[in-house]
């Protein structure tokens, strides 16, 4: 098989932030027509040397060839003009505005007087849509869209603009199995319409069903290219993290339910926007065993855990924390035995701009109360010792909690969360933004608390974090528990399903129309 | 009283208010909150008094006018875009700029402490309109005014259609709202910030302009009278809708307007009544706020001050 010229090569690129090396001489060759994953933990440097590729950082050596020129881009304007696109992790849209709106700007047709021709805009952007079998309408508000659907939005915009590279940065992360595989078909379509597909993810089983070639970053490096033949998931894992790691946690099946320590009862709420975000849910987690919330995000975890957490008001409904109803504060309720791992670490969870030892006292100033007064010593000897125990990576007491990394964060948070004597644990996206190794103890942590007969109740987006460590898996649904399964008699597709509306069971009284459509 | 009459000093007195209005919103869209109005105002006020003091032009009055407060709001524009200063405490910084520079040159060039008039300013023209001054009740509101005030009117259909119909209009609205989305689209995020600040340098000028030369016919200090702010209400009022915000710049006429005529109706005291077009402001801001508040307070969230 003769291989095709690259469209890209980047030859010893290198980028540093100040002293910082963020890239090491990383070479790798994009061609055409191919699926090429990018792979590698958090901070390996996966998005900072595709935004070197992108324009979006100016690179400190190497050089980028396009189609054999050197090129060196100054922003992304330049990289779009050379037909290279990004379809974001984090969508750069306007909701307010349409679809078709969003995929012009910054290229807008017009006619006489700089006049937007809506017309054109609106047949240009369906008929690209068309071409590449995806959904979306040109005259859809984007905020009224489905996730999937404003991903498909953000690959209008780049095939719009004529890109021939597309670089997609972790963009399965917020889409269900479903969705996933939709996106995959698109990604298909697009490379064998000759385009080149970068697939920036973490997630092995994705890289191994989707892509033809792989690159496994690992602290600033490329250590492998590799064809997507005969290689596993465990022999990419070693290479990203440099040892052997443990994709599932090992745990001994649950022993004796417990009283339910968290019990709701038709519970409801509402959103930002007055819309109705969690309805008439009911479910209950007993100590003893981990409860996964399986769910797209936005269909109401955020406001069910903040209702319980007491950040919340309730409209309707009964919220009862080992046994007593919850009262009016968040700290009513870490009174009556909750703690509570929020997913926004950098401003529910911690305080970045502080230090360490703050951070890990705040919660559990009354132990160190002398009087008015404060004693300071002992908390910086406690917090010396929670650090060392839950293994906090670059830990010292005065460090600020913004220069650590973000898995070591989360184990900031945990220790001060899980070393509160509350028996009912909440953790909101225990993983997010953590890399493998740290993701493994965050977990094993979560199953001890487990075994010495807590309640833990994991909310996550990650369907493999669901499955690596519930006991029962919960599948919300547009606010309302659709499923409830045990986790050994369940599968991903199935969750996935639930979480996409797809095998929707309204109970009584809901009414028909809200299961009309995937939202 | 006549009803006519107080509709079409409303008119009269909303002009420089939909001047400072239209250029508020444009900045407004572009995501800024630009209070510093009120200083290119009075800078476009006192530009266009010593112009048309020295040349005798109406004209050339109206250009120094423009210039001087789009100047000013480039010094801001600087400030903000390029030096990142916070654009509401450098707002702040050049409405006191504003204030004592033109109190300064007041002193220094037209020897006058606090108010100035002069016999060489000419005044402006009214113009009649034809057909329409003959429509019963609207050409007697509509009918008589001087060029500047229908300038100002005519600008609120111009402002709506460049906003919502050219291109340049939907990257100043994504800017405003999704200032990522535009930058990555390719959108020179600062450049427009920029050109909408420049606009209402130039929008103020007018306003400035028509405030000292057609409103009166002197130069006061601080003779803005916080027009700037109550700008910022009705685009606050009408959420940055040119049209919606022209009418609720049309109210606070209405009631500057009323608080002038009703003490010799009513014989109330006259400061009393004075208060009537702040009393308004207050209303609609509370009412704004009430609006906001409502969608949230229910069932929303704590706030903890972030975003």
């Amino acid at each position: 098989m003769s291989e095709p010229a690259p469209v890209i090569e980047m030859r010893n690129v290198v980028k540093r932030f100040g002293d910082f090396t963020a890239i090491h001489d990383a070479n790798i060759d994009l061609r055409p027509g191919e699926i090429h994953a990018l792979v590698g933990e958090n901070g390996a440097g996966k998005s900072t040397l595709m935004n070197v590729l992108y324009g979006l950082l100016p690179r400190s050596g190497g050089e980028v060839l396009l189609r054999g020129e050197p090129v060196d881009y100054g922003s992304p304007n330049e990289a779009i003009a050379a037909g290279i696109g990004m379809v974001p992790q984090h969508f750069k849209l306007a909701n307010s505005f349409t679809v078709a709106e969003n995929i012009i700007l910054g290229s807008e047709p017009t006619r006489g007087f700089n006049r937007l021709d809506r017309r054109r805009a609106a047949e240009e952007t369906a008929e690209i849509s068309r071409r590449f079998g995806l959904e979306v309408q040109p005259g859809d508000v984007v905020g009224d869209l489905a996730v999937g659907l404003r991903q498909q939005v953000e690959i209008l915009k780049t095939l719009y603009r004529k890109a021939e590279v597309l670089i997609f940065d972790e963009p399965t992360a917020v889409l269900t199995p479903q969705e996933t595989r939709e996106l995959f078909n698109t990604m298909r379509n697009l490379a064998a319409a000759g385009n080149t597909i970068v697939f920036i993810t973490h997630k092995l089983g994705e890289v191994l069903a989707v892509s033809d070639r792989i690159s496994v970053m690992k602290q600033g490096r490329i250590v492998a290219t590799l064809d997507n033949r005969d290689v596993t998931a465990q022999q990419i894992a070693a290479l990203m993290v440099g040892r052997s790691v443990i994709l599932r946690v090992d745990k001994a099946p649950p022993s004796e339910l417990g009283a339910p320590l968290l019990r709701i009862r038709d519970l409801c709420a509402r959103g930002e926007r007055g819309e109705v975000a969690v309805d008439n849910l009911s479910l209950d987690v007993r100590a003893g065993e981990i409860v996964g919330l399986a769910g797209v995000q936005g269909n109401g975890q955020d406001e069910l855990v903040e209702c319980i957490a007491g950040l919340r008001r309730r409209a309707s409904g009964d919220i009862e924390i080992c046994g007593k109803p919850t009262g009016r504060t968040p700290g009513d309720n870490r009174d009556l035995g909750l703690a509570y791992v929020p997913a926004d670490r950098a401003h529910v969870g911690l305080s970045l701009e502080s230090g360490l030892w703050e951070n890990l006292s705040i919660g559990h100033l009354e132990s160190f109360r002398w009087g008015p007064f404060m004693r300071t010593g002992a908390a910086r000897k406690r917090a010396g010792e929670l650090i060392e125990r839950f293994d906090v990576r670059g830990g010292e007491i005065d460090k600020f909690a913004g220069s650590l990394s973000g898995g070591n964060q989360q184990k900031v948070q945990i220790a001060r969360e899980l070393t509160r004597p509350a028996p009912l644990i909440i953790a909101e996206q225990p993983s997010q933004g953590v890399d493998i190794g740290a993701i493994e103890s965050i977990h094993r942590i979560l199953v001890e608390m487990r075994d010495a007969g807590r309640a833990v109740f994991v909310i996550s987006a990650d369907l493999d974090e669901i499955f690596s460590i519930s006991d029962r898996i919960l599948v919300i649904y547009r606010g309302r528990i659709v499923a409830d399964l045990a986790a050994e008699d369940t599968d991903q597709e199935e969750v996935g399903r639930y979480m996409g509306g797809l095998e929707d069971r309204p109970r009584d009284g809901a009414s028909p129309e809200r299961t009309a459509h995937v939202g | 009283m006549d009803l006519i009459e107080i509709a079409f000093s409303a008119v009269r007195v909303s002009t420089p208010l939909v001047f400072a209005a239209m250029g508020g919103l444009l900045s407004y869209q572009a995501g800024m909150l630009n209070i510093a109005l009120d200083g290119f105002m009075i800078i476009a006020a006192f530009a266009a008094i010593a112009t048309a003091h020295f040349t005798g032009s109406l004209e050339l009055a109206i250009l120094v006018a423009v210039l001087g407060a789009t100047m000013l709001s480039a010094l801001l524009g600087v400030f903000t875009l390029k030096l990142n200063a916070d654009v509401f405490i450098a707002g702040i910084a050049i409405i006191f700029m504003a204030y004592g520079l033109t109190a300064l040159l007041l002193k220094g060039i037209l020897g006058e402490d606090g108010v100035f008039m002069s016999s060489a300013i000419p005044r402006f023209p009214t113009l009649d309109l034809p057909v329409i001054e003959s429509i019963p009740v609207v050409g007697g509101i509509v009918s008589g005014h001087t060029l500047l005030v229908y300038i100002a009117w005519l600008l609120v259909p111009l402002v709506a259609w460049c906003l919502y119909r050219t291109r340049w209009g939907l990257r100043v609205r994504m800017v405003g709202e999704a200032p990522e989305a535009a930058a990555a689209a390719g959108v020179n995020v600062d450049s427009i910030k920029f050109q909408t600040m420049l606009l209402s340098g130039v929008l103020c000028g007018f306003g400035g302009a028509y405030l000292s030369l057609a409103y009166v016919s002197l130069f006061a200090n601080q003779m803005t009278a916080e027009r700037g702010l109550i700008a910022i209400a009705a685009i606050f009022f009408a959420k940055g809708h040119p049209g919606w915000t022209a009418l609720v710049a049309l109210l606070f006429g209405l009631a500057t307007a009323l608080s002038v005529r009703l003490p010799q109706v009513t014989g109330a005291a006259p400061q009393l009544l004075q208060l009537i077009p702040y009393v308004v402001t207050v209303a609609a801001l509370i009412i704004v706020g009430f609006r906001t508040a409502r969608s949230r307070s229910k069932h929303g969230a704590w706030k903890f001050g972030w975003n």
